[in-house]
């Protein structure tokens, strides 16, 4: 396990970018995921709340319900996820609305555990507009925080509003986020790209990863990146879940076909 | 539950119990259709990425408590297929018989030997017997809980553990195949293929001459394809398949590195 300054992430992510690579991070429920995203060479490795929804075969919007706190999911898959990891810097997704946590201790904690970065996932971006707005609040209080103890950041926005707090605040990377709002994978990435598009109105220079959703063919993954000339994606759902369904559902139907 | 499964062997279908380390599996299993599923430490620490047999050591947890603590995410991802539970009756401060009720409680439809200590040989194998925690305990466990009216599934992995067993009333056998290629299991050197299945073929032939009417289904072997475990199952001749990791940590690894592999083809336009 190695644990990457803010510096060194970036300096990794932009060599990606000169290369014309796409950025890639993905979310990792056990160790085992982290190892193949590790072997295939993902950028960063996402651990948190969201991640351990879709190993426990529950939809990722599940994990933000009141029967667990997401924070001690975080620090739990620090365990699993990091002693397998060499060489990729994991990010691990904190709930800053925590009322109880402290900001820069939780900051400070998280970075003594290992990991390398914090993102702000499952987020309160999806909540209706009033509580979002004291929620969404935190959670920028919380980039700014971790940005202060040079701590890497990512930030998932939804709306043209977070996105503007989000760049204020510093993140180093936008994480452009909207499937509970498109189910229609054409409006999907317009909407996608709208959001991409307010982003290179602020600043040309910020990384900005498109979350891939619910997309899993080539085609609309490739049209997503071309649309909204995206740094990278970010994927949760669709590799933590949708191509492990597909895949093992497929291999078990094999098995039972014998005669 | 047993019911159905002995409908199914009297109709030549084929019989799949799945091994889930995460409770995604369960549900996948599930929904493909399979029999039942069986979830213990080993699976898990599978599924996260460590080598399974050292689930039997004395880290990263009481497979105990591990099962009691996630006994619930499985039999809710299962949403009605029977889920096995591996229990370890070796456990020194535990009342066991208790820690099954509360198991059965929280929806568990089974419980099996496993971590077991049937597979370990040589003088740490004969230790544990000795000491009055091995195989045989396991045994006494599955019997009292035949009695007491659970599914009970019994691991064997020689012929003399298969009489044991079905002494004790197991509902289910899971007779092991021995595994062709060295994989630190723990036990004797690897066979060659046709040693596996002589030996599994021994296993299953033993408890058929005991007791014709008793489900019997085989685990292990080593599997790149799924068409090894039918070239097995050929031979073998039992009612059907348990999978263990070699299925659903190969599917996991397989599936996460291609999409990562087909993320990495992507261009940008930066």
């Amino acid at each position: 396990m190695k644990r990457y300054s803010r510096k060194e992430i970036i300096g990794r992510l932009y060599q990606r970018i000169e290369k014309h690579e796409p950025v890639i991070a993905c979310g990792a429920g056990t160790g085992l995921y982290a190892r193949a995203e590790e072997k295939e060479g993902v950028d960063i490795i996402l651990a948190g709340a969201k991640s351990q929804a879709l190993i426990n075969g529950l939809a990722e919007e599940e994990c933000i319900l009141p029967y667990h706190d997401v924070n001690e999911v975080a620090r739990e898959l620090a365990k699993h996820l990091l002693p397998v990891i060499e060489r990729t810097p994991v990010i691990t997704g904190i709930g800053a609305y925590n009322p109880y946590i402290d900001a820069g201790r939780m900051i400070r904690h998280v970075k003594n555990l290992g990991y390398s970065g914090v993102i702000n996932s499952p987020g309160s971006s999806a909540y209706e507009a009033r509580l979002k707005q004291s929620c969404f609040r935190k959670e920028i209080e919380f980039i700014t925080k971790a940005k202060q103890e040079d701590m890497f950041t990512m930030a998932v926005v939804k709306t043209p509003d977070d996105i503007t707090a989000m760049y204020d605040a510093g993140a180093d990377v936008i994480v452009i986020q909207c499937q509970e709002t498109v189910k229609d994978r054409g409006e999907y990435i317009r909407y996608q790209k709208l959001l991409a598009d307010s982003v290179y109105e602020l600043s040309e220079s910020i990384i900005v990863l498109a979350d891939v959703g619910y997309l899993t063919e080539t085609d609309d993954l490739q049209r997503l990146l071309t649309e909204t000339k995206a740094a990278g994606i970010v994927s949760e759902e669709a590799v933590g879940s949708l191509a492990v369904q597909r895949d093992m559902s497929n291999t078990l139907k094999e098995i039972i076909n014998f005669l | 539950m047993l019911e159905l499964l002995k409908t199914k062997r009297m109709r030549n279908q084929f019989i799949l119990g799945v091994g889930a380390g995460i409770p995604l599996t369960a549900k996948i299993a599930h929904d493909t259709g399979a029999d039942f599923i069986v979830t213990h430490k080993e699976e898990m620490f599978g599924a996260d990425g460590r080598m399974p047999v050292i689930a039997r050591a004395g880290y990263g947890g009481n497979c105990n408590e591990i099962i009691m603590e996630q006994a619930d995410r499985y039999v809710a991802a299962a949403n009605g297929t029977p889920v096995f539970a591996g229990v370890g009756p070796a456990e020194p401060y535990t009342n066991v018989d208790r820690f099954t009720e509360k198991l059965l409680e929280k929806g568990v439809t089974g419980v099996t030997n496993y971590p077991t200590a049937g597979g370990w040989v040589g003088s740490y194998g004969n230790g544990i017997q000795m000491a009055g925690v091995g195989y045989s305990l396991e045994v006494e466990y599955l019997r009292r809980w035949s009695r007491r009216g659970a599914v009970t599934l019994g691991y064997c992995f020689e012929p003399d553990q298969v009489k044991q067993m079905l002494d004790a009333g197991v509902d289910i056998l899971s007779l092991y195949i021995p595994r062709t290629e060295n994989e630190s299991h723990g036990w004797d050197d690897a066979p060659s293929e046709d040693k596996a299945v002589e030996a599994a073929i021994e296993l299953v032939e033993t408890a058929r001459r005991e007791d014709k009417d008793r489900i019997i289904l085989c685990s292990g072997a080593t599997i790149h394809e799924v068409s090894d475990i039918h070239k097995y199952l050929e031979d073998i001749k039992a009612d059907g398949y348990i999978s263990d990791e070699s299925v659903e940590c190969v599917t996991i690894d397989r599936s996460v590195s291609e999409t990562v592999a087909r993320y990495r083809r992507l261009n940008t336009c930066m």
